[in-house]
């Protein structure tokens, strides 16, 4: 290629003037092949390679996509501006912790992003303590999106063109405040990304007042975690493939009917539910569930011996999980006992079949109170192939756990392969 | 069982390997030719070296004998009755797959002229897991290093004045932190 301009035009530092031809043998790989290795590499090893030399200086813009990924800590605000402009190619995922700045510049990023089509993987989230920033509207248009993991986050009613998210496998939504009626907006969201397979929603809060009741209804979906404090009229609907569920609802008995709720999660393999908290006024106490919950193998539960309602639940899954493997209680709550519930009183609720496939109890954080001993030797007195009760205290527990735990080693077992663990104290939650 | 079937290929240097198809068809580019039936008389690879092709097929051999084992493991312990057989099976698969990534770590550890001209090879032949070992070994020896350091280690001349680089690394600041 013959020079447009005189040599001594090449002093003058302009990068377009350089020759295309490979300087080095690196750079004479076939650019596809290149492209693999430097797509192996974080962002901002690739970019260093324009400090190599002048055939480099340009290299890493040309690769088929990148991922932008700031981790907490980092100054966004650089890393972004820098990049966005001069790679006009696909970005697959963007993942940026917003500081003060870089929230500032957050919709003009999304707004350079949006024509471009092809970020799968969408993370934001400010730094502690975190300030809510706003999402621009415009993310509903990304199709292509297979993650979305939002915290602290203020989220726009959806345009009137939404079409879904056709791709969308990971919905996480943390801390996130949605506008009135934002019930239907996730319902929505959820109807509409049929491949959904885990949803976290995690301390949402709707506006208004309306007490609204919606169907979570995703055919897909693997594993869902709800975590609030108020009923925000939640149910769940054909989820056939529901593998895991965490279930934290503050006043979880609400004003609707509980047991109809959790008989939305029939086909969970693993449970783990808060029920420590003390039901509200005249709420009755669950005692049983309206289904069977035959694929469940493993149920934790954060709850306490002191009052009647959390014990009473714990007996009401047994009746209702013949297939239980694992039941874990971890004590959260609970140091002084309030009522007696003696072995007299358990036993009562004991019906035929209960734990028939138990084989451990883990028993986390007690404080050695009479209710809890009485519940481990009755599980001991009655289930046939329990291989493990593992016990540990709580961390501020001063009772000494000789004289129960002799109680329970000579307590009469139901399985002669039961073993008795003691771990000491269970360390922090 | 009857013999493997065998396939002759001819390197772009007349020196020819006999492989087993097994072996020879972890390459996408000779699969399509042994299809198309194109194998009288060996299959000629015009853009592969002898010195490269051998190496290459040190690896293919190498992996489609682990493969073989495997599959053969596997279909042991399915016709097998007794479990005894089963976890005798998985123990022998986990032993293959260790064996077979310290293999792999040995196989590029060569100088660099060596990994193109395996990169090269590989994406010509369209050996998608030697392709992907090889561009992970160079992603590796250029992660977290200086400019100078990859320049080092490439063989790369520094054509930029000091002022140059100097420039282009505050406008990329972010990233040479």
């Amino acid at each position: 290629m013959a020079p447009r301009r005189p040599p001594k035009k090449r002093r003058i530092r302009d990068a377009t003037t350089v020759p295309a031809a490979a300087s080095d043998a690196l750079l004479s790989l076939p650019p596809e092949v290149l492209d693999e290795i430097l797509g192996r590499l974080d962002l901002s090893d690739a970019v260093r390679t324009c400090a190599l030399c002048r055939a480099w200086r340009h290299r890493w813009e040309s690769l088929p996509s990148i991922d932008i990924y700031t981790p907490i800590g980092q100054q966004s605000l650089w890393t972004v501006d820098c990049v966005l402009p001069r790679f006009s190619g696909r970005v697959r995922r963007f993942d940026v912790s917003l500081d003060e700045l870089s929230t500032r510049r957050l919709d003009d990023w999304l707004l350079v992003l949006s024509p471009r089509g092809g970020v799968e993987d969408l993370e934001l989230s400010p730094p502690c303590p975190y300030k809510f920033f706003s999402l621009h509207s415009t993310v509903f248009s990304w199709r292509r999106l297979i993650s979305i993991d939002l915290f602290a986050c203020h989220i726009p009613p959806l345009p009137p063109d939404f079409e879904g998210f056709p791709n969308l496998k990971v919905l996480s939504l943390a801390n996130v405040k949605l506008q009135q009626n934002g019930e239907y907006q996730l319902e929505e969201i959820i109807e509409t990304s049929p491949l959904l397979e885990q949803l976290i929603l995690c301390e949402v809060c709707i506006v208004g007042d309306d007490f609204i009741e919606w169907e979570i209804r995703a055919t897909n979906l693997r594993h869902i975690t709800i975590c609030s404090n108020i009923d925000y009229g939640w149910n769940f609907a054909e989820l056939q493939c529901l593998n895991s569920a965490v279930i934290d609802l503050w006043e979880y008995v609400g004003n609707r009917d509980f047991a109809k709720f959790l008989a939305g999660l029939v086909q969970v393999r693993k449970l783990s539910l808060c029920s420590f908290y003390a039901p509200v006024n005249g709420i009755k106490i669950l005692e049983t569930l309206p289904c069977t919950f035959d694929n469940l193998k493993s149920l934790k539960l954060f709850m306490h011996f002191c009052e009647l309602p959390p014990i009473l639940l714990v007996f009401c899954f047994l009746r209702s999980t013949p297939n239980l493997e694992k039941l874990k209680i971890r004590i959260y709550d609970g140091k002084e006992q309030k009522i007696e519930a003696n072995g007299e009183l358990l036993n009562a609720q004991w019906t035929d079949g209960m734990c028939a496939n138990l084989q451990i109890l883990e028993m986390t954080g007690i404080n050695w109170l009479p209710n809890e001993i009485s519940f481990m030797k009755l599980i001991l007195s009655k289930a046939k192939l329990l291989h493990k009760l593992s016990i540990s205290h709580d961390d501020d527990c001063s009772l000494s756990h000789v004289d129960p735990l002799d109680e329970l080693v000579t307590c009469g077992r139901a399985s002669a392969q039961a073993q008795i663990l003691f771990q000491g104290a269970a360390g922090s939650y | 069982m009857a013999s493997p079937a065998m396939v002759t290929l001819i390197s772009s240097d007349d020196a020819r390997f006999e492989v087993t198809e097994a072996a020879a068809t972890m390459s996408q580019t000779i699969r399509h030719m042994i299809e198309d039936g194109c194998t009288d008389g060996g299959i000629p690879l015009p853009n592969v070296p002898a010195r490269t092709l051998a190496k290459v097929l040190e690896y293919c051999n190498k992996h489609a004998a682990a493969t073989a084992a495997e599959s053969s493991a596997a279909g042991g312990a399915a016709a097998g009755s007794d479990s005894g057989s089963s976890s005798s099976a998985d123990s022998a698969g986990k032993d293959d797959g260790v064996d077979l990534a310290s293999f792999d770590k040995a196989f590029v550890e060569v100088d660099t002229d060596t990994l193109y001209d395996l990169l090269l090879a590989a994406n010509y032949l369209d050996v998608k897991t030697l392709l992907d070992l090889c561009c992970q070994k160079v992603a590796d020896m250029i992660r977290g290093k200086t400019p100078e350091q990859i320049r080092q280690t490439f063989g790369i001349k520094n054509d930029f004045s000091p002022e140059e680089e100097e420039k282009i690394r505050k406008e990329n600041q972010w990233a040479f932190e």
